[in-house]
């Protein structure tokens, strides 16, 4: 979209659209220098100078500006000081894996180099209240968010996912959401979109932020009130075999805790670049919007696993997205290489929003999808997933399901990227070459 | 006869939808705006694309879409 499109307001005397204050009355009380600054209006010769004058001293987003944005007087301080502490406005998880990495316990015990790199080439996700509920984020292209008449700089309290959610989260959890058919060819969308649910019917989580403790967050898997799928389906627990027996509930008596997306997910986006090796070049060149991804779907080991007090340890084996950092990554902010590079996984916990019933892993038998009492067998469980069964054979195609090291002897885009084995020691199975073919799950 | 009525009323008030849904590019037609005020100017495509073309405003970067 070009810039005029993006800052025109559309106004239209026959539907008594005249000016911004029939668009939104009560922010046009305050007029638009009252926010934005410059000067209206202004007496010029022409066009060019009029833009000078009135830009003079003018403020892009006032809504960056803490107290002099959205917090001033007494409209929106509440909301506005949590916000500036969320995840959503710091980052934190992003952060503290910087850290991690480099060897240090916080972000604020980095030296300036890393923080100064880090404010210059990995915040630029950072959004604004206006970026979220006037215009599209700067770093999705920008815009106001609806491009018609009574709507344009109108301040939407609810703006769509498709604006908003998704134009920032996109690689993942959009083109999952939606089956993107460009990246993962041959998903369907999430079952939840088909249905016809929004982010926000699951994400009921402030997303402003609770306030200062959120500084404590090392990942975005430890914000309090993310959504779980028992949250609706509790009631699922007992309703067939394969529930009761891989339920995640921390207690491996009843069977092995899988989480739901082991199971119920579909392939997703993994990542071969930005932060691997040439990432900087590539980034820079990367605003035609060509990632390097590729559709694939890993089973690993849940790195939270039993962990006290963490929201995401219900689940012993989970899905692991490949979110790959090269370990000369932050060699543009003096660091030749990260000296705790192996501190963090790169093949992560993912909870990929692509959920179907029935995958490659749950319609085991086509049957089922037909029949409410179709019976199970006792083949159904190593047909899908387990290498053997009561059959007792090997079955080492499904091996493909699993992350082992030997996925990243030999990636599936051909790179060599065994330097990351070390870093995903809590992720993976571990080898399987030889006879290890019981240690990788036993 | 009734039907070809019906018919046609129906296709003057689809038209009449249609029309009405219509987004105008310029249509400050409000005497209180002033051509160099801030509503004025920016409820004008056509000024807006004249000063941005002028002063070549348009940003190389245009975003990008992010990793998230």
């Amino acid at each position: 979209m070009v810039l005029k499109d993006k800052i025109l307001i559309r106004l239209n005397a026959t539907r008594n659209v005249n000016s911004f204050h029939d668009i939104d009355p009560t922010h046009a009380a305050i007029g638009c220098v009252g926010c934005h600054g410059g000067n209206s209006a202004v007496d010029a010769p022409d066009d060019t100078t009029a833009f000078r004058i009135a830009h003079d001293g003018l403020t892009r987003d006032p809504s960056a500006i803490g107290e002099g944005g959205c917090s001033g007087g007494s409209c929106h301080a509440g909301i506005v000081h949590r916000n500036e502490t969320s995840i959503h406005s710091q980052l934190w998880g992003e952060k503290a894996h910087v850290a991690l990495r480099n060897g240090y316990d916080s972000f604020e015990a980095c030296p300036a180099n890393i923080q100064d790199g880090y404010t210059a080439d990995c915040s630029s996700c950072h959004t604004t209240c206006g970026q979220c509920h006037v215009s599209r984020p700067h770093a999705a292209g920008g815009g106001f968010l609806e491009q018609r008449v009574g709507y344009s700089h109108k301040f939407i309290k609810t703006p769509s996912e498709e604006n908003v959610c998704t134009a920032c989260h996109g690689s993942r959890v959009g083109d999952d959401w939606n089956a993107n058919q460009e990246r993962v060819p041959g998903n369907l969308p999430d079952v939840h979109n088909q249905y016809g649910y929004t982010c926000l019917d699951c994400h009921t989580e402030d997303l402003h932020g609770e306030g200062p403790s959120d500084a404590e967050y090392k990942s975005r898997y430890e914000v309090k009130d993310l959504p779980q799928c028992v949250d609706c389906h509790q009631a699922d627990r007992d309703d067939n075999l394969f529930h009761r027996e891989h339920w995640p509930n921390e207690d491996v008596t009843d069977g092995v805790d899988l989480s739901c997306f082991t199971c119920h997910s579909q392939q997703y986006n993994n990542c071969n670049t930005c932060h691997a090796g040439s990432w900087q070049s590539e980034y820079e060149a990367d605003n035609s919007g060509e990632y390097r991804v590729y559709p694939q779907f890993k089973i690993g080991k849940n790195p939270y696993y039993a962990q006290t007090g963490h929201p995401h340890s219900n689940a012993e084996w989970i899905t692991v997205r490949h979110i790959p950092v090269s370990a000369d990554a932050y060699i543009a902010w003096g660091v030749n290489v990260m000296p705790n590079y192996n501190g963090m996984e790169t093949w992560k916990y993912t909870s990929p929003h692509n959920i179907q019933r029935w995958t490659e892993r749950t319609l085991v038998d086509s049957a089922w999808a037909e029949s409410t009492n179709q019976p199970y067998t006792a083949n159904n469980c190593n047909d899908a997933c387990h290498m053997h069964g009561n059959i007792g054979a090997l079955l080492p195609r499904k091996l493909d399901l699993y992350l082992v090291d030997e996925n990243m002897q030999s990636d599936i885009t051909g790179d060599d990227l065994s330097n990351e084995i070390p870093a995903n020691v809590l992720t993976s199975l571990g080898p399987v070459a030889g006879d290890n073919y019981c240690n990788a799950c036993h | 006869m009734r039907l070809t009525k019906l018919y046609m009323l129906s296709l003057v008030l689809l038209w009449a939808v249609i029309i009405s849904s219509c987004d105008a590019i310029n249509p400050a037609e409000d005497e209180n705006l002033l051509d160099y005020s801030c509503e004025g100017c920016h409820s004008s495509g056509a000024m807006l694309a004249g000063v941005i073309d002028e002063l070549g405003l348009e940003p190389v970067d245009d975003g990008h879409e992010a990793p998230g």
